[in-house]
Order: structure tokens, then sequence, then C-alpha cells
């Protein structure tokens, strides 16, 4: 049994990473009939120095697309990213490599992730040898992930999900970095084994002083892992706050929607607060909020203008013209 | 014929992968029922034998054999059936949502036409008029827009593909539909979404489900029965009712109820059951779950244990009836 860490730590300390404005498009179709998907739109966040930052949202709303322009394994469109206070957004080359070794991704498939003719040992030494890497030893690796020493020469069809996905871990943290972003590391993993896998991240965490983004859409791991958690919808960031103040109370119709969804032991099931269930418009077209076809609270402005973002308090934000959601009582805003 | 009143009897069953020198035995003496209208979850980990019941039920097995127990589906032996009578059992009687169906849907056909071939194959005289009607109305059920039945595949979403697929499933108004992950890939709040559309048809037309899923959450949410599978035995039936309310359970049940994490408490713990499972060519002598047992003793890695009434629930575990004090010591 684990306990959720200390939270709100970290928020005098620097950002190791800060993303300004980060858009990312692909463009779509024949170049006379291009039309322009919109999976990451003008979002901004910071990362503050060993934090664990929860990214969740529903399938499509841009996830994964965040992790891999953080990552650059995508070039971002617009936007900055400022990596120890250097726009890395658009950086190249040399200077590219070893901004990539600090930033590290683990996917969501450990099946997929690993070179299948190589056995674990061959899989941790390479990266550690190709930065000349001292402070770590493939052993002390595989024992800081909690695999036993007699699975090193195996191949990875020999080994479990969980196994495996400690194997990418182990490999990830070869290279010393001080981000780990990682895209749905439990997801395909039975439910027995996945706390072992985040207490796993966190423990590193804490040793080895790496930051987290984790990206989920179980809001009930993020809580569990992360010091704070970004809320998405449709490519926009919709909320952030503290996990356990963002569970507690959500303002974000869309994070209201994913709670009520979410399995509780004690909560009763109930009426999903939707008008009905859509995917949101992700073209270069589409105007106003992406939540406004499902909410509740809708009005005639979320249709016409992206809503405004709020600070409900220095660490709660949210993007919602229905302000009656987070307004205090008798204060001001 | 007797009728047992089951829509779904299986008793004994025993189902080998392997061959004379390695036995691999997915699923071992595995009994199961389920009632008219029943929805019934069937939970386990990755490889603990779950889709290997179902292609069991409707004779698909590939490169497995039956070595032991029957199945009855409304009293009738599956394993008896001649050839046009299993042609018409399955679909007309029973139905399956396989796993990971959404991705094969055929990509040049349009939603319509999908629903339209699986009415046809079974019904060469249908009309085009009553065709069109039954598409309307499945639809309607699944929540689809109507505009969407001149869809291909790849204009859909994966929600809406799931529903498309769980339309083709009852489109023949089966007695039972056996699902096998029909979620999985998508996330909660169109999970639930598709769950409770499930339960509301389900409750309409009245036939049985066979929900196959390894997230003990979301079965939860709209079973009746729960049975919980672990190296191809079902190791507890519980009422659902049991489940929320935290009466006494296997240790493995216990294990994965205690790693549904708690998102309103305060302090937020998920705890995990350390190993995993083993495999089918070298399962563990006794009760297969002994090596990762906090409760285990000599006599578990003796005898496999057999299901026992305790408490409303069948429960197979040899310390059964100190599992309560074993649970309260901790
Ligand atoms: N390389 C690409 N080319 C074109 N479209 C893309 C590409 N990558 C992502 N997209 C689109 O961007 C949108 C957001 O996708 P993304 O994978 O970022 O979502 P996600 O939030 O990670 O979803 P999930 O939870 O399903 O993984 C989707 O509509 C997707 O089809
Ligand atoms: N055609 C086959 N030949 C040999 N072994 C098989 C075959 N199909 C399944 N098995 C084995 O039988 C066991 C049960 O597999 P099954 O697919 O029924 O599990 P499952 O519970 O559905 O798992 P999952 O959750 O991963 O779908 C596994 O050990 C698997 O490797
Ligand atoms: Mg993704
Ligand atoms: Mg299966």
């Amino acid at each position: 049994m684990i306990n959720n860490p200390e939270i709100g730590t970290h928020y005098d300390e620097e950002s190791v990473l800060e993303v300004e404005d980060l858009t990312v498009t692909f463009a779509m179709g024949s170049p006379w009939r291009r039309k322009v998907l919109v999976p990451v739109n003008h979002v901004s966040f910071s990362l503050k120095k060993d934090e664990a930052l929860g990214l969740v949202g529903e399938s499509g709303s841009g996830k994964s697309s965040i992790a891999k322009a953080l990552t650059r394994i995508y070039t971002p469109t617009s936007g900055e990213m400022y990596f120890h206070g250097t726009n890395v957004a658009f950086i190249r080359g040399s200077e590219l490599r070893k901004y990539r070794q600090k930033v590290q991704m683990v996917f969501q498939d450990p099946y997929s992730a690993l070179n299948p003719l190589k056995t674990v040992h061959q899989q941790v030494q390479r990266p550690l040898r190709l930065i000349g890497n001292t402070q770590y030893s493939v052993d002390s690796l595989l024992e800081a992930v909690g695999l036993s020493r007699d699975l090193q020469y195996k191949l990875p069809h020999e080994l479990s999900g969980g196994q495996r996905q400690r194997v990418v871990i182990a490999r990830a943290m070869a290279l010393n970095p001080e981000i780990i972003v990682a895209d749905e590391p439990i997801s395909m993993l039975d439910v027995s084994i996945r706390a072992s896998i985040l207490s796993l991240m966190n423990d590193l965490r804490r040793r080895y002083h790496v930051g987290y983004l984790y990206i989920t859409h179980d809001l009930a791991s993020a809580r569990f892992f992360s010091d704070r958690i970004m809320v998405m919808y449709g490519g926009h960031l919709v909320e952030i706050a503290r996990s356990a103040e963002l569970i507690r109370r959500p303002f974000h119709p869309y994070t209201q929607l994913l709670l009520a969804a979410t399995p509780s032991k004690r909560q009763q099931k109930s009426a999903l607060p939707q008008t009905g269930y859509s995917t949101p418009n992700l073209w270069s077209t589409a105007k106003g909020c992406p939540f406004a076809p499902r909410c509740l609270y809708v009005r005639g402005e979320c249709t016409i203008n992206r809503p405004p973002w709020t600070w409900v308090s220095s660490t709660h934000g949210v993007a919602c013209f229905a302000n009656e959601l987070f307004r205090q009582p008798g204060s001001q805003m | 014929m007797i009728e047992s009143g089951h829509v779904l009897n299986v008793s004994h069953l025993t189902v080998d992968y392997g061959n004379e020198n390695t036995p691999a035995l997915a699923l071992r003496d595995v009994s199961l029922s389920v009632d008219p209208g029943e929805f019934v979850g069937l939970v386990g980990e990755s490889g603990s034998g779950k889709s290997t019941l179902a292609y069991a039920i409707l004779r698909l097995l590939h490169g497995g054999r039956v070595v032991e127990g029957s199945i009855e589906v409304s009293g009738q032996n599956v394993y008896e059936l001649d050839s046009n009578h299993l042609r018409k059992f399955r679909w007309e009687t029973v139905s399956m949502v396989f796993q990971g169906a959404m991705n094969s849907l055929n990509p040049v056909l349009t939603v319509e036409q999908h629903i339209f071939e699986t009415i046809r194959a079974h019904d060469e005289s249908v009309t085009l008029t009553a065709l069109r009607s039954r598409t309307d109305e499945l639809l309607d059920m699944v929540e689809i827009d109507k505009r969407r039945a001149q869809h291909y595949p790849h204009q859909l979403s994966g929600g809406m593909k799931q529903r498309v697929v769980i339309a083709l499933a009852i489109a023949l108004n089966p007695k039972l539909v056996i699902m096998d992950e029909p979620t999985t890939a998508l996330d909660v709040v169109v999970q639930r979404a598709i769950l409770d559309r499930i339960g509301e048809i389900q409750k309409r037309q009245r036939f049985a489900v066979l929900f196959i899923t390894h997230d003990l959450s979301l079965v939860e949410q709209i079973a009746q029965t729960v049975s919980i599978m672990y190296a191809g035995k079902i190791v507890e039936t519980t009422p659902v009712e049991q489940l929320l309310t935290g009466t006494l359970h296997h240790p493995y049940t216990r294990g994965l109820l205690n790693a549904i994490p708690e998102l309103l408490e305060d302090n937020v713990a998920i705890s995990s059951i350390p190993g995993h499972p083993p495999e089918i060519t070298r399962l563990p002598s006794g009760c297969a779950f002994h090596p990762r047992c906090l409760y285990a003793k000599d006599e578990c890695r003796m005898s496999p244990p057999i299901l026992k009434l305790y408490a409303g629930s069948w429960i197979a575990c040899e310390r059964l009836p100190e599992l309560e004090e074993l649970y309260s010591d901790q």
C-alpha cells in the first residue's frame, strides 16, 4: 500500500519546462482542399522541478500530441517551450539530440516498445553506453525498477506486460532524464500490477528527481500519482488544479462529467451530466468552446468566442464562460 | 430435452490447448450459469481464459479441445448440434461481440450494409422495407444518428464503431449476447454511455448478457452476478451487491477490489497484487493463486479448492472459514 505523495511542495521552485501558447496542427486532405486539424490549440502550462503533472482528457483530445510535441517527435506549429529558459520548440541538430535525452517518453504499449531480438541487459546497456553514463549500471537500473537479475538475459516475449514496462522505464532512466513523459504507461497492464508501476515511477521521482508528465484518461490514477492535474478537451486546456482540489471542486463542466463517469466505490451510479454524446470538432474552422455541444451550462457566447481563462485561485484555473460554476459567493471577479 | 431454466449452463468445462506431452489447460472445471434476462460479468486478468470460454460456448475454439464437461444453451447441448442447427444457433440464439471487433468492421461496407448483411445471412427472404425499418430501429437503440447509416467505419469514432458492433450482435434478437471486452479501448465517459445503453436495451429486449472484462469496476455498475476467473478457474461467483458492500471474498477478488482506487477519499491509495499470473503450461500445484496469496498455507499447495457457498457467495478457497478472521487481523 502506498500513499499519495505530499502535495504542493513544488510551487515556489523554478519551472523546468514552461510551455506557452503551444499549437500543433496537421494538414489533411489534398493540397487544393486543405483542411487543418488542431489537436493542440494554444495550450500553456509549466512543469516544476521533479513535479508530477497529470494530463487527462477524452480520447482524441490531444494528449498524445502534446506529449509528442514536448519530446519533439512533432515540431510545434507555433508557440514556445522553454526548457531551463531556452526555447526548444524549434531547435535542431545536436541541440535537439541533447534535449531529447533529457526528456524521455514512455509509451502505452510495452509490447512494441522493446526490440524483440535484444535481451533485457542489452536494451538497458545500449543507452548507458550511448551517453557514457557512469552514474548507473545495468544492475543498478534493473534493481531500481524492481526487476530481478535472473531476468536480464531474457527476451521481451519471455516477460509479462508489467515486467516489460519496467524494462522500458529502466531504459528511459539510463539516459539520466530530467523529465519523463509517460503516455498511458499502465493502461495496457492488468489492474493488479498497475499500482506497482505507478509506485515505481513515484519512487524514481523521489530518488533521482525526475519530473513527470503523466498522461491518462483515468482520473483516479492521475489523482493518485500527480501533484497537479490538467484537463484537456478537444485540443483546449480547460482546467488545471492541484489534484485533490480538482477532484473535490471541479469547475469545468467537462471535468465534472469526467468525474461523474469515473467508477468509485462510494458514488452511486447516476445520469451523466451532459446533454448528449458527441465528439469534439478539431478542425481549424471550429469556433468557441469545443465542449459547448455537450454542455449543460451552454450559452450564446460559448459557440462564438473562445472561453476566457480564469485563475479562480492562484493554483486553480479554468477556461469557461459559466462563471457561476466557480465564482465564490460574495466575491467580485 | 428438459429445459433447465438457464439460458446458459456450462458445467465442469475443461479446455486444453496443449498436446499429449504438455497439456495447456486454459479452462479447468469451469461451471457457470446465466438466467434469462440476467447480466453476468466475467472478470479476470489477461490470459485467465475469458475469451476461451466465450469461444467454447459458440463452438469456435481454434486449436483447443473440450476435454471434459458440457455446455447447454436453452437446454440444448451445444456440442450435439448438427451443422444446420449450429448455424442458426450462432447469432440467432447466442451472438457475440468479439474482442477488438470494432477494429474488424469491413472498411468497404457502410453501417447500413453491415446490418443488412447480418440479417440477410439468416433470412434470405427478408424485404428491403423490413431491413430498412429494422436498421432504423437498431441504430435508434444504440443511439446512432440515422444519417450515419451511410457512413463507412473510418468516418466513425471508436465509440460509434463499438455501438455498431453491438447493434449487429442484437440484430437477430438472440437470447444471450456474449460481449468480450466491448469497451476496453474507450475512455470512461464513452464507456459509461455505452454500458448504460446496453443496460436499457437489455431490459427492453430481455436477452441475457455475459459480459467479459478485466475491469471489475466496470461490471460493478451493471451486472447482477459477477464471476471471477483466475488461471482458468472460477474462484468466486457473487451477487454484485456483495462486491459493493464488501462482505467476505476470495483473496484474489479482494486484491482486485483493492486495486480500484478510491477517488473521493482524502488519502488516495492503490494497492496491487504482487507477482503475476502463471503460464497455463506451468500451473502451480493446488490452488493456482497460492504463490501470490498472502494467506497461503501448506494445504493450499496440495489440492485445488472447490467452490463452496459462504455468506451468499461461491468461493473456492481452502482457508475459507478462517478468511474472515485473517482479514480482520490486518
Ligand atoms: N500524425 C497525425 N496526423 C494526423 N492527425 C493526427 C496525428 N496525430 C494525431 N492526430 C489527430 O489528432 C487528434 C488528437 O489525437 P491524440 O492522439 O493527441 O489524442 P489523445 O488525447 O492522445 O487520444 P487517446 O486518449 O485516444 O490516445 C486525433 O483526432 C488524431 O486523429
Ligand atoms: N489458440 C491458442 N493456442 C494455444 N494457446 C492459446 C490459444 N488461445 C489462447 N491460448 C492460451 O490460453 C490462455 C487463455 O487465453 P484467453 O485468450 O482465453 O485469455 P483471456 O482471459 O481472454 O485474456 P485477455 O484478457 O488477454 O483477452 C492463455 O494462456 C493463452 O495463451
Ligand atoms: Mg493518446
Ligand atoms: Mg480475451
